[in-house]
């Protein structure tokens, strides 16, 4: 076959300024998608809902109810309501109205889904030797696209950590 | 007569013109994918000016949740006394206090029976607080999460709701 050799350079030379600019297309993509805190920003409306809702009177004592703050410290201790209700069924029910009722989620809404996390450590920041309080899934949370908040209250010598993060 | 015309190679010319064609082909591409990648910022940014902007119109409700009037103490910043809305509902004197066009206290959980609170009804039959609505025309109220607080006679305690303030006006644009 009579093929042109220099034609061949040139197609040769044209496909690989075709591959650079294509790697250094996809290097700035990766970079732009990557950026921290894209995928998981801080929301607002969740800081000021967690920090409403601990607030919320539960019934559960009998006297008079008590706070949503006081009834996590009483879940972490496995405590039971005077009800005969186990205080963290009684703080889950709350919880999943009070979410439902603050945030409309759903396939076509804009919320796909939430999860709720309370946990106990020794320290805020210490990620390893948690120890789970709560965990409430609803909805689709597979996107990955998350916004949410993390609150703190001290409760025996340590720190329960409860987090509302929102799918979108 | 000596010519003094250039005497250029025409497979020269053809090369010339070939890396030219190149060149406007690599230029077009780049100003394509510059195009799409402003495009593509562009849009993040004005979603993000348009967050800032609610996240500080939030922000001046939280500040109206949390003045002396409304709120119930200094201990819990998020709370709003409903005993002392449902006051400053009706006094006229507080109708222009916020200079908001319309300024309401709702509760969200528990689920309450829907109706504006009066005398008559509060606190278990109704569910919303209008301190201020001086237009049908006020446009998209903010928002924000506040505890919604009151004094319990049955319990002789402080009872707390979930609910949401709202509130619309010139302040908040």
């Amino acid at each position: 076959m009579n093929i042109n050799k220099k034609a061949q350079e040139e197609i040769v030379g044209f496909v690989m300024i075709v591959v650079v600019v294509a790697v250094l297309g996809l290097i700035l993509l990766v970079i732009s998608l990557r950026n921290p805190g894209e995928n998981q920003k801080d929301s607002k409306d969740a800081r000021l809902f967690l920090e409403s809702v601990e607030e919320l009177t539960l019934e559960c004592s009998g006297n008079g109810g008590e706070n949503a703050r006081k009834l996590l410290i009483s879940c972490y201790n496995n405590e039971m309501c005077e009800s005969g209700k186990k205080a963290c069924d009684g703080l889950k029910e709350a919880l999943e109205g009070s979410i439902a009722s603050g945030f409309s989620y759903g396939p076509e809404r804009a919320i796909k889904g939430y999860e709720f996390n309370a946990s106990y450590s020794r320290n805020s920041s210490a990620i390893s030797g948690r120890r789970e309080v709560l965990f409430i899934s609803k909805g689709n949370c597979s996107s990955g696209n998350r916004r949410g908040a993390e609150q703190f209250i001290s409760a025996s010598l340590g720190v329960i950590s409860y987090s509302l993060e929102l799918c979108y | 007569m000596r010519s003094y015309r250039a005497n250029y190679s025409r497979k020269g010319q053809m090369k010339i013109q070939e890396m030219a064609f190149v060149l406007a082909a690599i230029m077009i591409f780049f100003a394509i994918a510059a195009l799409f990648y402003i495009n593509f910022r562009i849009s993040g940014l004005r979603q993000g000016v348009e967050e800032q902007r609610s996240q500080e119109a939030q922000e001046i409700v939280k500040k109206i949740a949390s003045s002396p009037e409304l709120s119930l103490n200094k201990e819990c910043e998020s709370c709003i006394d409903l005993d002392k809305a449902l006051v400053l509902k009706e006094s006229k004197a507080y109708k222009n206090f916020w200079n908001l066009d319309y300024l309401k206290i709702e509760v969200i959980y528990p689920n309450k029976k829907q109706g504006e609170c009066i005398r008559g009804n509060y606190p278990d039959e109704c569910s919303g607080i209008t301190i201020a609505n001086k237009t049908k025309d006020f446009g998209t109220a903010m928002s924000a999460f506040a505890a919604l607080c009151r004094y319990d006679a049955t319990s002789r305690t402080k009872k707390c709701e979930l609910g949401k303030i709202y509130a619309a006006g010139e302040a908040l644009k």
